[in-house]
This record gives structure tokens, C-alpha cells and sequence, in this order.
């Protein structure tokens, strides 16, 4: 017993020596080839920001053809959120004349969920039908991340999908992300409507409603208005506390009703929500519902309602004296 | 032929030294476990190194978040702190410094500074704490706040901090810390990948003596030119890239650092904020947390991401270190003593289980059981109870898995982070790995045991630790 733990102690020390010394090797190699990537690393992004200035598509692919497929890949991923998309789609018909599209589905199944979801973005601006293929296939991708990330991408290529299959294939995980936003942002020009029959169907899951809700909110649609009114009748809280959260930017006296009202909605995290809405919409009409909510039974209502009631005081005569002195006077 | 008292000597010193080999077997095999889960999950997903990207990806979507950073006594670094928190790259954040009734001139360099002006600001009076003085808004940035408060230690300033809050996310930060320009993005991708189960996240620390920073920003990093922060960089990165980020992935994660830690409002509030006066408030806060949503059956995340957040300083002096460490060991017994009921607790799943199994292991029986090898294996050996075999498979056992563990985190460091960028620096912290075994490591193990008898004496102090400041390049 002994022995073997000597062995196994011994075994240890020495793996632990040999992977030291590995280490300070594989630094002192590294350190060498970081150099000279740091050297062609600009590169990359001089041409893609010199070629927002002239727009020569022939240049720009001449000249990221010359760099590592590696580096390009990365400043690409980098550059393209923050480029104009008249400029993006130049950018990836570049990309696809100087080979990227190629490498990218060459390595797509052997890189890491990273370099995966970089891809997909990449392919996005890339288009064409073996993009398009490769992205299809994504979407069956073991990682949740990956398939929402092609499937974002798909929507980029500004094309119809068929909704309820894409979030059937996606699954669970890929449901609960925040990034759901963004995919049906993409898809909003095209499909609206299905968008907004998902903010209401009550047979669909809380994360995917609120997400078609939010994108509607991000894009300025002008049915979202109306689904914050629909949303009062809501039996989720998730959604009705989003309606309320929503409301607080609406300034018509349909919406201070709405806000009154979820204040004596069963669920606290919908009564909470309302209340501080109330106040950072200075809803004077709401002053009273406020006073009676101070009493819930749920501290964290009682807390955001004494909160937006000491704002709603400072409104209807503002003046330098404590909270305390405030909300004695409000109760 | 040995008498009666003789036979029961020998057979309570044979128990004594199996309970110490199994022991100390035990929590290298944990080490050892948790070393492959880390290597796994690096490997899934390894740290962004482009937070661009990451910009990109997540700015449309990034939910708005407030800084809180409780600050007392701290004049020596606030102005650090607050310009890397003013610099941070984030879609929508606000900044709340609260100043804890501080006896130096925190408060003063703040106003002067930052031009300060006094509002009237409503708190959410949900979490009680010390009364506020004055709440106050920069004229220069008005994303910052600083709260004027009376004294009522960490946790209390902290909840004075969540209390002003508006969004529904806030990230804790000690007044001495640093930021990574880069923190908040990519601390909030669990939060983003999911939203309604994240409830808090864990960011990576790194020791921040031997650098030098500029406009609150690190330019330059270097490894101290002193042993003892060397050795916590080592401690550190196995702690944060090994231990930490293992226990997440098993959904067991009991701590996230008190110098970085992301959460979900709401939830804190439904809990009561931090616990005022203790000593772990951040192991605290994190046990309660999954206290709270195991009892209510609600499914829920605590994550960590390895990505470096924040830079923070380190004792250089072994007093100051030795009552750190000590603090630290209180605030471990206080929480499990407190929430003992969780421990091995079948109810509590792999909190109950896993975490609290491995706090009792390592925190508690830890180093009670080391010290007691240190003493009684030789002298066991002297009277001929043990042979000369079993004192050195011991000692090897735990010098020799100690080191694989420290330089193989060293190793997950440096595939992944590349957190030093000198060779010279690589070599210094590897030989920090293998000296920690001889003196460090049971000196540390006697702080820990001695933050054992200060709390079953029941003394409770935080100490000063006595700050030196950025150094500008």
C-alpha cells in the first residue's frame, strides 16, 4: 500500500516537472508565432475599413487572399456587427471570392462552439446556396448555441422560414437564450404576423412569448402597442409583467388605466412591476391604487410601490426633505 | 507481547493516521476531478479572447446592470476603481459607490474628483441597512452615484447599494478592484444564453500586485517581484480556473467571489440581501441563494465564467495575509454552521451533496486533519507505530499531488488565458507551485485552524488590510 502510494505520489511529481517544462517550451514557441500573427493581424482590418471608404470588392478579396484564412475569419467576425449592410454584403461576397466560404465549411464540424457561432455569422453575409446549406445543417447542430446562432443566420439571408418547425428543431436550450430576440428581429419584416400570433398563443413557452414581444418592442413594430394591451388579461406573470414594463414608455391615459389595474393582478412580480411603472411614468392618477399596494402582503411590491409613491410625491410638490419625512407623508 | 494500554495505542495511532492518509487522498482525488471537469468545460467553450466579438453578438440584447461597490477607507484606490468602472465597454450601466462611513479622505477625493452634487434619489426600502446620509451624482458622468453612509460594514453597504438599483442585474465589486474593460460582457453571457434560470455568475480574479494601470485601466502585467503574491496567483488561478469553474458546471457553485460577482436582483431581494455582519457574505449570499430556490422547487443556474474580470491586490505580508485567510476560514464555519442543515441533505440535490460534502472535506476537516498529520505521522513514525515507508508515502502524497495540482491549473491558465506574458514570468510561477508545499502551505493550514478557534471563541474581526495602490506606468 504503501509502495503504491510512493509510486503514485512519485508518478505525480514527475508528470507535474515534465508539464512544467513543457509548458515554459510550447510559451517560448508560442511567443515566436503570436509575433508574427500580431504583425499580420492588422492587416486584415485595414482592408476591411479601407474598403468602406472606396468599395472595391476586387481589392478588398485581393487583399485578405494574401493573409492567413485564420485571421481574416477572426477580424471579419469582428468588423462585421459594426458595418453598414450595404458594406456587409460587399464584405462577404469578398469573403467568398478569396476563399473564406470554403475553409469556413471545410472546418466547420471540427471547430469549437466559439469559432462555430463565428462562422455562422460569417456564412450569413457570405449567402449563397452552399452557405445556405451548411447553415441548414447547423441548425441540427449538437450545441444550443450553434443552432441559434445558424438560425440567426438563415434570417439574416432575409428569407420566409417556417416558424414553429425552426423552434421545434432548435429545442429547449436554444429556446431559453436571449439571442431568440434577435432571430425574430431578422424574421420580423417578413413575418409579423407570425410573430405576433406567438406573443399570444398561451399553449407556447413564457421565454419564446416574451422574446417575440421584445423584438417587436426593438424593432418599433407598430402592432406592439397592442399586444401590451392584449397582455393585461394575461394569466402567465412573465407576460403580464412584461406588459407592464412596456406600458411604462406608453403615456395615453389607456395605458396609466392598464397600470392601475395590474396593480390587483394575483401575481406579485406583476403587481411589483406595475407599481414601478407607475411611478417611473409619474402617473399621478395611480397615487391612490399606489397607497393601497403599500400594504401587500409581498414586501417586494410594498417596497416598489412606496418607492414610486415617494416619486410620484416629489412630482406633485417637489422639495429638499428626506424619504423617510416622504413616505410618512404619502401613508 | 504487548500489554493491554500498549495494543490500544497502537491500534487508536493506526486509526488516526487512516483517517488522515483518506483524507488527505480524498481531497486530492476531489482536486483531481475537478481538474478534468475545468479541462472540459474550457475546452467546450473556451474563453473569448476578442471581446469585440462578443460586442457584437450580445450588445443589442445586454440587460442594463448597476456597479455597486461598497468602499471604506479606500482612498488609496477608489479613484482607480471608479475610472475603471467609468471606462468599462457596456451597453447600459450605472455605477453605485457606497461609502461606508469611511474615516480617510474616500469621500472627499470622490466629490473633488468626480464633482459630486447631492439629489434626491429614492431606495427601494426592501433590504434594511444603515441609514444614508446623502446620496450623490456625478456632474462630470452622471452614470455615477456615490452613497454617503453611516457605517454598517460590507454586506450592509452592499444592500444600501442594491437598494438604489434600478436595473434588474448588479454586480458586486470591492472597492479595491480593478475592472477588465471588457468585465460585464462577458460576465452576463450566462445570464443572456439563459435568462429565466441564471440567477447570479461568478467572474475570474486576477492579482493585480506588480502591475501598473493607467486611467483605471491595467496596461501592463507583470508577475510581483515578491514570493508571497506569487503564490497567490498560483492559489488564484487553481482556486478560479479549476475549483470554481468545476463546481459550476454541476450546478454546486457555494461561493462567487465578493470582488466580482453578478446577480439577479430580484431574487436577492426575495432572499433579504446580504447577511450584515458576517464574515463569508460572499459564500453566504450564494448558499441562501440555492437555499432559497431549492425550498421553492424553482429551477435555477449559478454560473461562473473563467474570462478574467477584475484585477484585485493582494496581501503582501504575512500578517496581513495570515488574518485574511483566518477571516476567511470564520466566514467558511459560520455559513456552514449556519446552514448545516443542508449538508449531506439529499433534499438539497448536489448542493447538499457535493458542495456542502466538499466544504466539510476540505474547509472544515481540511485543515484540522493536515495539521494533525504534520504532528502525529512523525511522531507515530518515532515510536515505531508507523515505518519509515508510510511517514514518506505521506509526506509524498501530499507534496507530490499538491504540485501536479497547482501546475496542471497553471497549465489550463496558460492554453486557455495566457494570463502573464513574460516566459520569465511562467517560470517564476511554477516554481511559486512547487516552494508553496514547503512553508506556505502549512502555514496556511495554520491560519485556517486558527480561524477555527476564533470561531468557536467566538472573535470576530475583519482587520485592515493595508492598501499600496496602482502604479502608474
Amino acid at each position: 500500500m504503501n509502495n503504491l502510494l510512493l509510486i503514485a505520489a512519485g508518478a505525480s511529481l514527475c508528470l507535474a516537472v515534465a508539464m512544467w517544462i513543457a509548458l515554459v517550451i510550447a510559451r517560448g514557441l508560442r511567443h515566436a508565432s503570436s509575433r508574427r500573427r500580431r504583425e499580420r493581424y492588422p492587416s486584415a482590418g485595414i482592408a476591411i475599413a479601407e474598403f468602406c471608404g472606396d468599395g472595391d470588392v476586387d481589392a478588398l478579396a485581393a487583399k485578405l487572399g494574401k493573409l492567413a484564412p485564420d485571421d481574416v475569419v477572426e477580424v471579419a467576425g469582428r468588423a462585421l456587427p459594426f458595418l453598414a449592410e450595404v458594406n456587409r454584403r460587399a464584405v462577404g461576397a469578398a469573403l467568398e471570392r478569396c476563399g473564406i466560404g470554403r475553409h469556413i465549411r471545410r472546418r466547420f464540424d471540427k471547430a469549437n462552439e466559439h469559432r462555430r457561432i463565428l462562422y455562422c455569422e460569417l456564412l450569413a453575409v457570405i449567402g449563397g446556396a452552399d452557405a445556405t446549406a451548411v447553415l441548414g445543417k447547423a441548425t441540427g447542430n449538437a450545441q444550443p448555441a450553434v443552432r441559434l446562432a445558424a438560425a440567426i443566420a438563415l434570417a439574416d439571408h432575409g428569407r420566409r422560414l417556417p416558424l414553429r418547425e425552426l423552434l421545434e428543431r432548435l429545442g429547449r436550450e436554444a429556446r431559453r437564450s436571449s439571442r431568440l430576440v434577435l432571430l425574430f428581429a431578422k424574421l420580423l419584416p417578413h413575418q409579423e404576423d407570425e410573430i405576433g400570433a406567438l406573443v399570444l398563443d398561451r399553449d407556447a413557452e413564457d421565454r419564446l412569448r416574451l422574446s417575440a414581444l421584445h423584438a417587436l418592442e426593438m424593432e418599433d413594430a407598430p402592432s406592439h402597442r397592442e399586444f401590451l394591451f392584449a397582455l393585461e388579461e394575461e394569466s402567465s406573470p412573465a407576460l403580464a409583467a412584461a406588459a407592464a414594463r412596456g406600458l411604462t414608455s406608453q403615456t395615453d391615459t389607456r395605458a396609466g388605466d392598464t397600470l392601475i389595474r395590474l396593480l390587483a393582478h394575483p401575481a406579485p412580480e406583476v403587481r411589483r412591476e406595475a407599481a414601478v411603472a407607475i411611478g417611473r411614468a409619474r402617473l399621478l392618477a395611480g397615487r391612490q391604487a399606489l397607497v393601497a399596494v403599500t400594504g401587500d402582503a409581498s414586501p417586494m411590491v410594498a417596497g416598489a410601490a412606496a418607492r414610486s409613491l415617494w416619486l410620484l410625491e416629489r412630482e406633485r410638490a417637489p422639495r429638499p426633505v428626506s424619504q423617510a419625512d416622504e413616505l410618512d407623508a404619502a401613508a | 507481547m504487548t500489554s493491554l494500554p500498549q495494543y490500544l495505542l497502537i491500534e487508536a495511532a493506526e486509526a488516526v493516521t487512516l483517517v488522515i492518509f483518506v483524507s488527505a487522498g480524498l481531497q486530492n482525488l476531489l482536486h483531481m476531478i475537478q481538474l478534468v471537469i475545468a479541462a472540459a468545460a474550457i475546452r467546450a467553450r473556451p474563453p473569448i479572447a476578442e471581446a469585440d466579438l462578443l460586442h457584437g453578438r450580445y450588445g443589442r440584447i445586454a440587460p442594463p446592470i448597476s456597479v455597486v461597490a461598497p468602499a471604506f477607507n479606500e482612498e488609496r484606490t477608489i479613484l482607480a476603481t471608479v475610472r475603471s468602472m467609468l471606462s468599462l465597454r457596456y451597453p447600459d450601466y450605472d455605477i453605485i459607490i457606497v461609502n461606508d462611513g469611511s474615516t480617510d479622505g474616500t469621500m472627499s477625493l470622490l466629490a473633488a474628483e468626480f464633482q459630486l452634487g447631492r439629489v434626491v434619489e429614492p431606495m427601494e426600502l426592501v433590504i434594511p441597512h444603515a441609514p444614508v446620509r446623502a446620496v450623490y451624482r456625478s456632474r462630470s458622468d452622471p452614470r455615477l452615484y456615490v452613497i454617503d453612509k453611516v457605517n454598517g460594514g460590507k454586506a450592509d453597504a452592499q444592500n444600501a447599494g442594491i437598494s438604489l438599483s434600478r436595473a434588474n442585474h448588479f454586480c458586486i465589486v470591492d472597492g479595491d478592484t480593478v475592472l477588465e474593460p471588457d468585465a460585464l460582457i462577458r460576465a452576463v453571457q450566462p445570464f443572456l444564453d439563459d435568462p429565466d434560470r441564471t440567477i447570479a455568475v461568478g467572474g475570474t480574479l486576477r492579482i493585480a500586485n506588480g502591475n501598473s494601470a493607467e486611467n483605471g485601466q491595467v496596461r501592463r502585467v507583470r508577475l510581483s517581484d515578491r514570493f508571497l503574491p506569487r503564490i497567490q496567483v498560483v492559489e488564484y488561478l487553481r482556486s478560479f480556473l479549476m475549483g470554481r469553474l468545476a463546481w459550476s458546471r454541476i450546478n454546486s457553485l457555494l461561493i462567487i467571489s465578493g470582488a466580482f460577482g453578478l446577480f439577479r436582483r430580484d431574487v436577492v431581494m426575495e432572499i433579504g440581501g446580504y447577511t450584515t455582519g458576517s464574515l463569508g457574505e460572499d459564500l453566504d449570499i450564494v448558499v441562501r441563494l440555492h437555499r432559497h430556490m431549492i425550498e421553492e422547487k424553482r429551477d435555477y443556474r449559478i454560473g461562473f465564467v473563467p474570462d478574467p474580470a477584475c484585477w484585485t491586490e493582494v496581501p503582501q505580508s504575512l500578517r496581513v495575509l495570515g488574518r485574511q485567510r483566518t477571516r476567511w476560514q470564520q466566514g467558511a464555519l459560520e455559513c456552514y454552521f449556519q446552514h448545516k442543515s443542508m449538508a449531506m441533505n439529499p433534499a438539497y440535490g448536489r448542493v447538499g451533496i457535493l458542495g456542502f460534502g466538499h466544504m466539510i472535506l476540505v474547509d472544515l476537516l481540511g485543515p484540522v486533519l493536515e495539521v494533525l498529520g504534520y504532528f502525529c505521522i512523525p511522531l507515530f513514525w518515532w515510536f515505531g507505530v508507523l515505518s519509515i515507508e508510510a511517514l514518506i508515502a505521506y509526506t509524498a502524497l501530499v507534496f507530490g499531488l499538491g504540485t501536479f495540482t497547482s501546475i496542471a491549473s497553471l497549465m489550463l491558465a496558460e492554453f486557455q488565458l495566457r494570463p502573464y506574458p513574460r516566459v520569465e514570468d511562467l517560470l517564476k510561477l511554477g516554481s511559486a507551485a512547487v516552494l508553496e508545499n514547503f512553508g506556505y502551505r502549512q502555514l496556511h493550514n495554520f491560519w485556517r485552524l486558527r480561524g477555527w478557534f476564533y470561531y468557536l471563541t467566538a472573535r470576530h474581526s475583519w482587520g485592515e488590510m493595508p492598501r499600496i495602490g496602482f502604479a502608474s506606468s
